[in-house]
C-alpha cells in the first residue's frame, strides 16, 4: 500500500505544553540535537500526519518487525512468525522481556491486541488508514503468541505488520487514537527513547531507555527542534545550534555540502513524482494524446533546475533500485516534435490558428489541471507553471485551479472531477500497484484515480498477485512496466534523493530510508 | 564585456490599486524634501541608457508630482544570462549603495559564483574563490570534494568594496573582502562557518555572524585594522544582521527552531555598544529584518498561527517603530503590513528609497506569486503587473530600479524594473546625486 504525499510538510501551531525550556538545549554534553522542518504536534505513531513524526516514532517505539535497506524484515518485537499455508493468516512468536517506557509494565500478547483494534477503529484519526484495512483480526494465542487474519491472501504479509505497537495498559480503554488525547501528547513505548517533554516552542526532550531489549543507545538524550523555515534550520546546522538535520531542501544543499565540517547522507526519498491523467475523461481516453503530453514534458531540465539533480528520471511506477522496475523500458523523452505529431494523429488541430490545437469537431481544447497546496508549495507551483509552458509549446491550453490540499482530495481522489493533477506515491514497498491501476480500484476515493481500465494490465496484475513464485513475479512485473509506460496514465516524473547531515560531533552515524532512527542506538557523540 | 538585455517589455503605469488595512501611520509622517528641477529630467542619464522607458515616462509625466504619485512601472527588462550559464539558476541579488552595481548569484550543482555588473555596462565580474591544489581533503575517512560556494555579496558605503562570504573550496566559510578591480582575499580565517556579512553604511565595518565561539553570535571587523570584537552571548541563534542607516545600531534575530525575536544593538557616538533590547518577544519567528532607509522603522517577516491542523504556515510582513520600545503581541498584531506573504531570507522586506514602501511578493498561487507595494502613509496596496513569475528577492535601488528573479521556463532568471520610486524621483535628488559623483562614473 502507498500513500500520497502533500509535497510540503504540513505544518501546525496552536499547541499549548508546558512552558518550561528543556533545559538539555543548552547542555548538549552526550545528548543529539536535531532538526525537523515543521512542527509535530501529534507524537503516537499513527495520528501524526508528518514525515517527521513518524521518524519520531522510531525513536520511541518498536514494530513488530522492522525492514532493512535491502527490504528484508528484521524482527523486532516478534521474533520468529510463520506464515499459513493458504497466506491468509501469520503466526508471530513475540518477544519476552520487553519493558514499556516507565519500567514496570511489559510488552505481550494483549498490546498487539489493542494496537490492532485501535488502528482499525473506524473512529481513530488516523491518515492513509486504509493500509490497515487488509488486516482482518488478531487473536491471542498465548501472552507471547498472536495470530493475524487477513483479508485475503497475502504473499507478503509482513510488509503490513511493520506498524508500532502501542501500550495496553495505557490505551486499553481507548475507543479510538485521538489527535488531541493524553497519549499523543504523551507518549509511551518500548523504543530506545523515552518521551520525557515538550515545551511549547516545539522542542522534545527524549532520555535513552536504559532497560531497552536492543542495544542500549550510546547518546544519552535526544532534543528535537522544530523549524518553521527549512533554510533557517540549515543555517541552525552550519552555525553549531544543531547536530542534525533530517532532510535538507535542494535550495540549502550546496551550502551544506560546501561545509566541510558536516557530512552530507544521501537517502532515497521513496517515493515518485508524476503527472495525472484522468484516462476517463475526454482527449484523455486516447492513449496518443497522453503519449503526447509526456513528450511535451522536458522531465531532465525540470529535474536540474527545481532540485538540483538530486534525483532519478523514470519510466514507470517503481523505483529504478525496485526488483519491479523494468530497466529495459527507455522513458518518453522530451521531444515537442513527437508531441506534435500525436496529437494531430489523435485529431487535434490548429483550426482557428491561435497557437492552440481544437478537437476533431472544432471545440477548443482546455485541460483543467487541478493543484494540491499546502502552504506555499512553493515546488509545486513552480512545477505546474513549467507543465503549463510546456503544453502550450506543443499548442495545449491547461487551465490550472489551485485548491487547498482537502479540497483536492475530495475532487480528484473522492470525484475524479479532474483532467491533470500532479501528486506522488510513497512507498513503504516497492512494488505492489494493484490498487494503483487495477481497474477495480477505478472508483471514488479508490487509488486508482486515473480511471486506468486496461484487460491486460488487470489479468498481469491478477496474475502476479496469484504466484509465489518470485521471478515469475517479477517477469509479470516487468510486462506491467513496459505496458503502463505504454500507457502513459501518468507522466512519470522522477525519485528524489534526500539529504541529511549531521556535524562531527556526531559518529557511527547510519540512516535507513524506511526508518531513519533505526541504528540510532549505536550513534555517538564527541 | 556588456549587459546585455534580452526583453524589452514595455509595462506602463499603474497597476491595480488598492486600499487595504488602514494606513499604518495615516497621513503625514516624514516631510519630502522638495524636488528642484522643473523639467521632468529626473531620471539620471545612465538610466535614460538603460531604460529607454524612461524618457516616454518623463514625456507622460513632466511634472514631477504627477510622476512620484503612486507606484508606478515604467519599464522592466530581463538580464540577459552570462554565456554557459542558461541554465543555472540565478538568485539573491545585492545593489551597491549608490545603485550603480548589481551582484546575483548563480547556481548550479557544483558551484555557486556571484556575478558583480554595473549599470554603464562596462563591468562585469565572477567572484569565485578556488584555492589551487586543495579541492581535494581528507574529512575523516571520505575523501570529499568541496565545490566553492560564494553568496551574500554585501557594498561597502563608497560602492567600491564588497564583502561575501565563501567556503573559498575548500569547505570552510569565511568572510572574504574585496573592491572593484581588485582581487578578493579572506580577511578572517576560522573553521567555524563566518557568514552573513553586512557593510556599515557609515563606516568601514563589517558585522557577521559565526560559530567561531558559540552557535551563531554576532561579530563585528573593524576593516582598517582587522580588530575583531564578539557582539552577541547566548544559546541562541543571532542571524540576519543588518545595520542602521546611520551606522548606530544592528538588528537581527534571534532564537532558536521555530521562534525568533527582533533584537536591536545599539552603540553611543563613541562607538560603545550601549543597549540591547528586544523589539519582539513572542511566540513567532520573525525573520530577517530590513530597516528603513531613514532608520526609524524596520520590517521582518513572521509567522502566522493557523487555526486548522491541516493548514500550513503563513507568514505576515510587520513594520515596527525603531524607538528602543519591546512591543507587546497586540501591538504588533497590530503592525501588519501584508499578509501570507512569501519569505525570502536573502533579501527581506524590500523598503523603497524614500522609506514610505514596502515591496514584497504575495503567496498568491493564481498568479504565482506576484509583486506587491505597500505604501505605509496611505495604506494602499498596487499590484505591480510585472508579467512575471515565481518572484523572489526583491530589491529596491537609490535609483528606484526594482530587481528581482523570476521563473521564465524553468529557470530562474534576474529581472529589473524602472519605477518611480527613486530618491531623484522623490525629491532627494541632492543626496542621490553627490552620492553618484562621489564616485568615478
Amino acid at each position: 500500500m502507498r500513500h500520497f504525499n502533500s509535497f510540503t510538510n504540513l505544518v501546525v501551531l496552536c499547541l499549548v505544553f508546558s512552558t518550561t525550556a528543556l533545559k538539555a538545549t543548552s547542555n548538549r554534553k552526550n545528548g543529539l540535537v536535531y532538526g525537523e522542518a515543521g512542527r509535530i504536534d501529534t507524537f503516537d505513531p499513527f495520528t501524526s500526519h508528518e514525515a517527521s513524526g513518524q521518524r519520531l516514532a522510531d525513536l520511541i517505539f518498536d514494530g513488530l518487525v522492522s525492514i532493512d535497506s535491502s527490504g528484508k524484515y528484521q524482527p523486532q518485537l516478534a521474533t520468529s512468525w510463520k506464515e499459513a499455508t493458504d497466506h491468509t493468516s501469520i503466526d508471530l512468536v513475540l518477544r519476552k522481556g520487553v519493558l514499556w517506557h516507565g519500567g514496570k509494565e511489559s510488552f505481550d500478547a494483549d498490546d498487539v491486541l489493542t494496537t490492532v483494534r485501535l488502528i482499525k477503529s473506524s473512529k481513530s484519526e488516523i491518515p492513509n488508514k486504509e493500509r490497515f484495512e487488509v488486516i482482518g483480526s488478531v487473536k491471542k494465542i498465548s501472552s507471547h503468541k498472536v495470530r493475524i487474519q487477513f483479508q485475503r491472501a497475502l504473499l507478503d504479509p509482513l510488509r503490513v505488520l511493520a506498524f508500532k505497537i502501542l501500550p495496553d495498559h495505557v490505551l486499553g480503554t481507548s475507543k479510538a487514537l485521538k489527535r488531541e488525547s493524553v497519549f499523543a501528547k504523551n507518549p509511551i513505548g518500548t523504543g530506545p527513547y523515552i518521551f520525557v517533554r515538550a515545551n511549547d516552542h516545539g522542542e522534545i526532550l527524549l532520555k535513552a531507555h536504559s532497560r531497552y531489549f536492543g542495544d542500549k543507545a550510546k547518546i544519552k538524550q535526544i532534543v528535537l527542534k522544530t523549524f518553521s523555515d527549512q533554510s533557517v534550520m540549515a543555517q541552525s546546522l552550519m552555525f553549531n545550534s544543531l547536530d542534525l538535520i533530517t532532510y535538507i531542501s535542494p535550495r540549502d544543499l550546496p551550502e551544506v555540502m560546501g561545509d566541510r565540517k558536516l557530512s552530507v547522507i544521501p537517502y532515497d526519498a521513496l517515493s515518485f513524482t508524476f503527472f495525472a491523467m484522468n484516462t476517463g475523461r475526454g482527449i484523455l481516453r486516447d492513449r496518443r494524446v497522453r503519449q503526447a503530453i509526456s513528450y511535451a514534458v522536458n522531465r531532465k531540465e525540470m529535474l536540474n533546475a527545481f532540485f538540483g539533480g538530486k534525483g532519478q528520471l523514470i519510466s514507470g511506477p517503481f523505483p529504478p533500485t525496485s526488483w519491479a522496475y523494468n530497466l529495459n523500458v527507455k522513458g518518453i523523452a522530451y521531444s515537442p516534435e513527437k508531441s506534435r505529431v500525436l496529437f494531430a494523429q489523435a485529431g487535434l488541430k490548429d483550426i482557428d490558428k491561435d497557437g492552440y490545437l481544437e478537437g476533431p469537431d472544432g471545440e477548443s481544447i482546455r485541460l483543467v489541471f487541478k493543484v494540491p497546496l499546502a502552504g506555499e508549495s512553493e515546488m509545486v507551483k513552480r512545477m505546474v507553471l513549467a507543465f503549463q509552458n510546456y503544453l502550450r509549446q506543443t499548442g495545449i491550453k491547461v487551465d490550472l485551479q489551485f485548491m487547498d490540499w482537502l479540497v483536492w482530495k475530495n475532487q480528484v481522489i473522492g470525484k475524479r472531477d479532474y483532467d491533470l493533477t500532479i501528486a506522488s506515491w510513497s512507498f513503504d514497498d516497492a512494488s505492489n500497484i494493484s490498487s494503483l491501476f487495477h481497474s477495480s480500484g477505478a472508483h471514488a476515493w479508490g487509488n486508482n484515480f486515473v480511471n486506468f481500465k486496461n484487460d491486460q494490465v488487470d489479468s498481469l496484475l491478477t496474475e502476479a498477485e496469484a504466484t509465489s513464485d518470485f521471478e515469475k513475479k517479477r517477469a509479470i512485473y516487468h510486462k506491467i512496466h513496459q505496458v503502463l509506460a505504454q500507457e502513459a496514465p501518468y507522466t512519470y516524473l522522477w525519485t528524489l534523493m534526500h539529504h541529511a547531515a549531521h556535524s562531527s560531533r556526531i559518529s557511527g552515524v547510519r540512516i535507513e530510508p524506511f526508518t531513519f532512527f533505526k541504528h540510532v542506538s549505536s550513534w555517538r557523540v564527541r | 564585456m556588456n549587459l546585455f538585455i534580452l526583453l524589452s517589455a514595455f509595462l506602463m503605469g499603474v497597476s491595480s490599486c488598492s486600499a487595504q488595512w488602514n494606513s499604518f501611520f495615516g497621513r503625514g509622517g516624514v516631510p519630502l524634501l522638495e524636488f528642484q528641477a522643473s523639467d521632468g529630467d529626473y531620471f539620471p542619464g545612465v538610466i535614460g541608457s538603460f531604460f529607454e522607458g524612461s524618457e516616454y515616462y518623463s514625456n507622460r509625466y513632466p511634472y514631477l508630482n504627477e510622476a512620484k504619485k503612486n507606484i508606478r512601472l515604467v519599464q522592466i527588462k530581463q538580464l540577459n544570462s552570462a554565456v554557459g550559464a542558461e541554465n543555472l539558476n540565478e538568485a539573491n541579488l545585492s545593489w551597491s549603495a549608490d545603485g550603480m552595481y548589481l551582484s546575483y548569484e548563480t547556481v548550479d550543482n557544483n558551484n555557486r559564483k556571484i556575478q558583480v555588473k554595473n549599470l554603464t555596462g562596462d563591468y562585469t565580474r565572477d567572484l569565485y574563490v578556488v584555492s589551487k591544489g586543495s579541492n581535494n581533503f581528507l574529512n575523516g575517512m571520505v575523501n570529499r570534494y568541496v565545490h566553492s560556494y560564494n553568496s551574500g555579496l554585501s557594498w561597502s558605503r563608497g560602492s567600491t568594496q564588497f564583502a561575501f562570504m565563501s567556503n573559498g573550496g575548500v569547505g570552510e566559510y569565511n568572510i572574504y573582502i574585496g573592491a572593484v578591480g581588485v582581487k578578493e582575499e579572506a580577511v578572517l580565517k576560522s573553521p567555524s562557518k563566518d557568514g552573513y556579512a553586512n557593510w556599515n553604511p557609515q563606516s568601514n565595518e563589517i558585522a557577521f555572524v559565526s560559530a567561531r565561539s558559540g552557535n551563531g553570535d554576532l561579530y563585528l571587523l573593524n576593516v582598517d585594522n582587522k580588530k575583531l570584537a564578539r557582539l552577541t552571548k547566548g544559546n541562541e541563534v543571532d542571524i540576519f544582521p543588518q545595520w542602521f542607516p546611520d551606522g548606530r545600531g544592528l538588528v537581527y534575530s534571534s532564537g532558536n527552531a521555530s521562534t525568533h525575536n527582533i533584537k536591536v544593538l545599539l552603540r553611543d557616538q563613541d562607538g560603545r555598544w550601549v543597549k540591547h533590547y528586544k523589539v519582539t518577544n513572542w511566540r513567532r519567528d520573525d525573520l530577517r529584518p530590513t530597516v528603513s532607509p531613514d532608520g526609524k522603522l524596520i520590517a521582518f517577516y513572521s509567522s502566522a498561527r493557523t487555526q486548522n491542523f491541516n493548514r500550513s504556515m503563513k507568514w505576515n510582513i510587520h513594520v515596527v517603530p525603531l524607538d528602543g520600545k519591546s512591543y507587546s503581541s497586540k501591538e504588533l498584531n497590530s503592525m501588519i503590513v501584508a499578509r501570507n506573504v512569501v519569505v525570502d531570507l536573502n533579501t527581506g522586506p524590500a523598503w523603497s528609497p524614500d522609506g514610505r514602501k514596502i515591496f514584497y511578493v504575495k503567496n498568491d498561487p493564481k498568479e504565482f506569486n506576484p509583486i506587491f507595494g505597500y505604501d505605509l502613509f496611505t495604506g494602499r496596496v498596487y499590484q505591480l503587473k510585472t508579467g512575471t513569475r515565481m518572484n523572489r528577492d526583491l530589491l529596491i535601488s537609490q535609483l528606484g530600479i526594482l530587481s528581482f528573479r523570476a521563473q521564465v521556463g524553468v529557470w530562474d532568471r534576474v529581472f529589473v524594473a524602472l519605477t518611480n520610486q527613486g530618491l531623484q524621483l522623490q525629491g532627494l535628488n541632492h543626496y542621490l546625486d553627490s552620492r553618484i559623483h562621489y564616485e568615478t562614473f
